[in-house]
């Protein structure tokens, strides 16, 4: 044992585990971080991504479409094409071909490298709303249009091929069967999902949603569809005909469905609706096992097929992409291994000074013996000075880390050295404030509250003087004294909350 | 067939041999050889019957080193005695006739030849000597006055020794002697002449205080450290014949000063004052001792100050604090110093540069120099003595001894802390101490086993000059599932202007054999309020912990099963009419948990959390119950409770009743593992001295008394000395416990601690109990005492056992109405048809 110890570094404070440990899925969303928040012009009314990798995604505002590229997030081309504006952008499933509806009927079929525009199929009265390639083929497009029609093209001849009319409302939605070639569901404003095969012009079924159509989708299985309309997503049992679940989950209007595609057993039914939350569904049970609000309606969402990118854009124009952690250091261990790929690994010799450095960072084996190490505490700014007694410059060197858990242990430290209260005696008008911002942010916190609100206190009565002398200060007293006030409305509100919810849980009990 | 331990041996300045190979250390009224090698005791010189005051080892030629093996010891007990210390023998008594508290003989190379020499003696004189009518005025004035020097030494010793401040018996500290009683000590220096064993005749100095006296190396000189002035005195030839023979030359500081020291060529005197400023005079007493050298040369131009009698006067500051010790190193050419900061500092004396060894984690007492020029023996206020090589600045050797108690800050002082923890492995116990350490202590081999820091914590020095005394971090509770794998700490922060206080719930776990215990799980303000009690449960992986927040809450170890880790969760959390919760106690087969909520006690099942029972002391609405104890295997629960009339309560769970009670301040329960018998720590005296304001307990001595819960009258009573603040503990009969203390009976042992946490360990049970005598001071022995018990409490009982039937049918025959109300009152008939009988029956009474 050592009699002379050395200096024990004032760390984080050490905060319990949140009560309610967060689920595998609320892991996994949030591993999704902000890539990129583009404000378009206008409102992104789609986004789709590319079958292929790199995943690149196409976004559709105003009258243009966008390509970005799926790594880096940055544009890659820009399409402007359209006279008025453009629809449900979307890729054929080989990425090579880009296909876009429009406000004046026209579907346009472009090169998606080139940008060339190499086929227009003409012949919706009204504006094209919905407009999919067919994922069996490659040559078919299906549209859904506001004309009341769903027209099945044939590319290379520019030819609509059939056009189903049984719609008796805009058709603004569809989806392709993934297990049976040619069987495609349209969803229209007419309150009904209509299920076509393609070699007839008929309607093979029909199913009753009782709201407007915003988005159909076809499960991998082929036998369960998804349909969105209004507040609600149904789920369907398409061979017997009957709704299996229905999804009340959403205050607004549901815009998109998408399912991701890991693994069929852990697939997740994503809705985006205009009450600005994406949320996440277990299939298994259509439990809500994630969810995530957004700034604004949200009109048009996506994942990524390896379910690495999530796409989403506002009515607002705001464009955001997040993407998994893992994704980004894989994407960095590429270009590292790109650029060393590029230079040769150099030999060291003696002359360079790396040379004498070599081992320094190897890591020890599983199988070797790994001496302790004396490794000395890191020890942070605050340390440096409270080693020195220098309790006020402590106590602003870790404010100035805006870290509050550095702030607490310090201030918890101060106390147990006595020297709190002399270091905020000793504090001047310009370190008050950084103190006092400090506390109007950290002081309704209930992590800190317990310390910060007796902290508060201790402050005003030991640099109350100094309060009226400056007029910035007045201001900060005036934001923290607004801070704790709307803290007691909350708790004012929260306790009137609780108070009826009481009640009717009596009324429930009796 | 007793074990004794746990002295604090930094209390007094230790000595080494002539060889360097011992160290002498003064351990209560014992002095203990210790092996410099091996830091274990080689023997213990027992003879003195009080406190030992200072050892002085006899030097004598180099070659003759190993052989010499004399040592001078004084003590309170008035006598200074010789010893060979690898014997262990006594060779002289001198009877001096005043405590002693300090003595140097100098030069005492020459006292194993005819020409004895002087001993100079520091002396604690008696203010009654002097006490007459016409200065009885002068004395209370004097007695004012030291009541501030008291006040000024509960300054210094603050924070380290807190329990000292009530103590009969003062030990005399490093500098400054504490009053030792009420009526007071002051100081005189005596000188004594060896050979014919007189002392001489008159005095050298009067002082206010009994202060410790120094000597120089060479033998020459003699110096004290008084709170105005430093006295250098010439040592005399031993033929002297009055103390005014004595040359003597006085310095003035200009602050009062705490320790003084010689350098080795005896031409320098450093001093060291209160403020931590040091002061160093060159050539000191030239003109006094050798005048006529001094006057040819030089004149009295240039020094230091016109008075004073040396050449010049150099300052040296560091310590912002008081300066508790000085050494000069051998070749004069370093001054090192230690103070309250626990700072090392070195002093080159011609630069002033300094050297240091921070962060040493407790005051300094002592520095004290070995044969070995680069080895320092530093003596710290934790009760250890370091092992310093001031060439290379590192701890050679590091010897703890039994950390002494925590000090609570006055605000706290109602906490009832845990002053020692069975630890439930062979021998060791754990005692909470300063700097939020738990040190476990192996009390059978009165060796220091290991330590934990609750939390990690740099030790700050506080300023008690404004007022704050007392730590403000404190390990309040510490308990241990009895398998020992699991260990439950609590840790209290006290707040400072009312910000970030509040307890720490700590659960540790053993990992392997040689790290203590590891945190586990830590729980930052479990309650609202502090955490008052903790209890663990004897068979399950529950704890229990009271809050001054009105509650109690249950913590359990649960499984994760999908990871397979153990975690500690609040199971539940009761409270009873909204009472503070003061002790908490596990029943030993671990289905009821007794709650103490003030003056009720409640009874719980830990296992369906739900209440069972309560229970009320008839009579006692301003009372607080503190102490909760089970006594295994029969129905009995014990409990203290405290207030205006402090009550030692037995219930019996299976009438529900009171079974006795006595009128007694209760310090300490503890029941024995084997069941059938507890033993309670109790202040003998309710008599207090009331001083201003504040009740102070003047007399030390408790007693420990064994009872069975069945009778109230105890099967054996000790006194014990400066038992009150101390503590006890049944330990388990083991086959290392009765090796240790050579008894061979299956019955549990008894460790009794004093507030010095100096213990002893003893079969309470066994006939031929050899009278075990605390370690401290002898002639404070714990003796069969029933005789002094039943005229204690015998006569004051409250209430003698009284059988549940008896006392119902007592109880109900008082009543004028007899048993007619006796029953619940759903049941009882409507008044109006039972009143024309009650008014009868109160007829009746009259008409008797």
């Amino acid at each position: 044992m050592e009699a002379a110890s050395s200096y024990v570094p004032v760390g984080k404070k050490q905060l319990p585990k949140s009560r309610n440990p967060l689920t595998a899925d609320s892991k996994f969303w949030r591993r999704f971080k902000r890539r990129i928040v583009d404000e378009q012009k206008f409102a992104v009314t789609c986004v789709d991504f590319c079958p292929v990798f790199p995943h690149d995604f196409v976004v559709t505002a105003s009258t243009r479409v966008v390509v970005y590229d799926g790594a880096s997030c940055q544009v890659k081309k820009t399409i402007s094409r359209f006279t008025d504006l453009a629809y449900s952008g979307s890729f054929r499933p080989d990425g090579q071909l880009i296909m876009a509806g429009g406000e004046t009927g026209l579907i346009q079929i472009f090169d998606a490298n080139s940008r060339i525009t190499l086929r227009q199929l003409k012949g919706h009265s009204r504006a094209v709303r919905w407009v999919r390639y067919s994922e069996s083929d490659k040559l078919h497009v299906l549209s859904g249009s506001d004309d009341n029609s769903v027209r099945w093209w044939d590319v290379a001849s520019e030819e609509a091929v059939v056009k189903f009319q049984e719609h008796t409302d805009y058709v603004r939605c569809g989806s392709y069967n993934p297990a049976s070639p040619g069987i495609w569901v349209t969803g229209s404003y007419d309150h009904t999902v209509r299920m076509w095969d393609t070699r007839t012009a008929k309607s093979v079924s029909l199913l009753q949603h009782d709201k407007p159509l915003e988005d159909v989708l076809f499960f991998p299985s082929g036998s369960l569809l998804a349909t969105a309309g209004g507040n609600m997503v149904k789920i369907w049992d398409v061979v017997a005909g009957k709704v299996l679940t229905v999804l009340g989950n959403h205050q607004k209007t549901v815009k998109k469905l998408k399912l991701t595609t890991p693994s069929e057993s852990e697939s997740r039914l994503l809705t985006a609706s205009l009450d600005g939350l994406l949320k996440v569904f277990d299939i298994e049970d259509f439990k809500v096992v994630h969810a995530a609000k957004y700034p604004g309606p949200i009109l048009a969402m996506d994942v990524s097929p390896s379910c690495t990118s999530l796409a989403v854009g506002t009515a607002s124009g705001l464009l955001s992409v997040r993407q998994r952690k893992s994704v980004i250091s894989e994407e960095r261990a590429t270009q590292a291994l790109e650029v060393s790929g590029q230079e040769q690994k150099e030999v060291l010799r003696p002359s360079n000074f790396r040379y004498f450095l070599r081992g320094a960072t190897e890591k020890a084996s599983d199988d070797d013996y790994v001496l302790g190490s004396t490794k000395r505490a890191l020890r942070q700014e605050h340390d440096w000075l409270l080693l020195k007694f220098r309790y006020k410059d402590a106590l602003l060197a870790a404010l100035n880390t805006k870290d509050p858990t550095v702030v607490v242990a310090v201030i918890e430290e101060l106390v147990a050295r006595k020297g709190l209260v002399q270091a905020f005696s000793n504090l001047e008008v310009g370190e008050l404030e950084i103190l006092l911002a400090f506390l109007t942010k950290h002081v309704a916190s209930p992590k800190y509250s317990r310390l910060l609100v007796p902290a508060a206190h201790s402050v005003f009565d030991t640099c109350a003087t100094s309060f009226a002398a400056s007029q910035s200060l007045k201001q900060q007293v005036t934001k923290l004294k607004y801070a704790v006030e709307e803290e007691v409305r909350l708790q004012e509100s929260l306790q009137s909350f609780q108070g009826m919810l009481q009640t009717l849980v009596q009324a429930a009990v009796h | 067939m007793a074990l004794r331990g746990g002295s604090f041996f930094a209390d007094k300045q230790p000595s080494f041999s002539c060889d360097g190979r011992f160290l002498l250390v003064c351990t209560g009224c014992t002095v203990s050889v210790l092996s410099v090698a091996t830091g274990l005791r080689v023997a213990e010189l027992q003879g003195h019957t009080d406190r030992v005051t200072s050892i002085v080892v006899v030097k004598g030629l180099e070659e003759a080193k190993s052989v010499l093996t004399h040592a001078w010891t004084s003590s309170w007990d008035k006598t200074i005695r010789l010893w060979n210390f690898t014997t262990a023998t006594q060779i002289t008594v001198i009877d001096v006739g005043y405590k002693v508290v300090s003595m140097v003989i100098p030069g005492a190379s020459s006292t194993l030849s005819d020409d004895k020499g002087v001993a100079f003696l520091s002396v604690a004189w008696d203010k009654e000597v002097i006490t007459s009518n016409v200065q009885a005025e002068q004395e209370q004035e004097s007695e004012s006055d030291e009541e501030e020097s008291e006040s000024d030494d509960k300054e210094e010793s603050g924070g380290e020794e807190k329990m000292g401040g009530e103590a009969e018996t003062k030990i005399p500290d490093t500098t400054v002697i504490r009053k030792t009683e009420f009526r007071g000590y002051t100081g005189r220096v005596l000188l004594l002449h060896i050979a014919s064993q007189k002392t001489v005749e008159g005095h050298l100095a009067k002082t206010s205080l009994p202060r410790v006296l120094v000597a120089s190396r060479k033998g020459s000189f003699v110096g004290m450290a008084d709170s105005a002035k430093v006295w250098v005195w010439k040592v005399p030839a031993p033929s002297v014949g009055y103390c005014s023979e004595v040359q003597a030359t006085v310095l003035h500081p200009w602050q009062p000063l705490t320790v003084m020291a010689f350098d080795p060529t005896e031409t320098l005197v450093a001093a060291a004052d209160r403020r931590g400023l040091i002061t160093v005079w060159k050539n000191v007493g030239e003109r006094t001792f050798y005048s006529s050298d001094y006057r040819r040369g030089k004149s009295d131009s240039g020094r230091a100050d016109a008075n004073d009698d040396a050449e010049s006067r150099t300052t040296y500051h560091w310590h912002h604090k008081e300066v508790a010790c000085l050494s000069f190193t051998a070749d004069g050419s370093y001054l090192l110093s230690g103070g309250r900061e626990a700072v090392f500092v070195m002093w080159h004396l011609e630069t002033g540069n300094q050297r240091f060894l921070p962060r040493l984690g407790t005051p300094f007492r002592y520095i004290t120099s070995a044969p070995d020029p680069s080895v320092f023996v530093l003596s710290m206020a934790d009760n250890s003595l370091r092992f310093l090589n001031i060439g290379s600045m590192r701890m050679d050797r590091v010897i703890f001894g039994i950390k002494p108690y925590v000090t609570c800050p006055d605000t706290l002082e109602w906490l009832n802390v845990t002053k020692v923890a069975l630890h439930h492995v062979h021998g060791t116990v754990a005692v909470p101490t300063a700097n939020l350490i738990v040190q476990f202590y192996d009390v059978l081999l009165d060796k220091h086993a290991n330590q934990i820091q609750v939390s990690p914590r740099n030790f700050v020095s506080f300023d008690h000059s404004r007022g704050d005394f007392g730590q403000s971090t404190v390990v309040t509770h510490v308990a241990f599932s009895v398998d020992a794998s699991v260990m439950v700490t609590v840790d209290l922060r006290v707040a400072e202007a009312g910000v970030g206080g509040g307890s720490f719930l700590k659960f540790w776990t053993k990992s392997s054999e040689h790290i203590p215990y590891t945190l586990h799980t830590s729980v930052d303000s479990p309650h609202g309020g502090e955490v008052l009690a903790l209890a663990y449960h004897p068979s399950k992986n529950i704890a229990v912990t009271c809050s001054r927040a009105n509650d109690f809450k249950l913590w359990v170890q649960t499984k994760n099963e999908s990871k397979d880790t153990h975690n500690w969760r609040c199971s539940a959390t009761g409270s009873y009419k909204q009472k503070r919760m003061h002790a908490a106690a596990f029943s030993h087969d671990g289905t009821l948990l007794a709650v103490a909520a003030e003056e009720l006690i409640t009874l719980w099942n830990p296992l369906s959390n739900t209440l069972v029972c309560v229970l009320s002391i008839p009579g006692a609405f301003h009372e607080v119950v503190g102490m909760l104890s089970f006594v295994p295997k029969c129905p009995y629960l014990i409990s203290a409770s405290f207030g205006k009339q402090p009550q030692l309560t037995v219930w019996n769970l299976s009438t529900l009743s009171v079974w006795w009670s006595y009128q007694v301040e209760v310090e300490g329960i503890t029941v024995d593992p084997n069941g059938g018998h507890f033993a309670v720590l109790a202040s003998s005296h309710t008599k207090r001295y009331h001083k201003g304001g504040a009740e102070v307990k003047r007399n030390g001595t408790a007693q420990v008394c064994l009872f069975k819960p069945e009778s109230p009258l105890p099967t054996s009573v000790w006194n014990f000395k400066d038992g009150i603040g101390g503590a006890l503990l049944f330990l388990p009969p083991t086959e290392e416990v009765n090796k240790a203390i050579n008894a061979s009976s299956s019955e549990s042992k008894l460790l009794i601690l004093n507030k010095h946490r100096e213990y002893v360990i003893f079969d309470p049970y066994s006939e031929s109990n050899p009278k075990p005598a605390s370690k401290i001071a002898a002639n404070a022995a714990i003796e069969d005492a029933l005789d002094t018990f039943n005229a204690m409490y015998l006569t004051t009982n409250t209430s003698k056992p009284i059988a549940q039937h008896d006392q119902l049918s007592k109880i109900t025959s008082t009543q004028p109405w007899g048993d007619l109300l006796n029953a619940p009152s759903h049941v009882l008939p409507s008044l109006t048809d039972i009143g024309q009988q009650i008014l009868e029956s109160f007829l009746q009474k009259k008409a008797q």
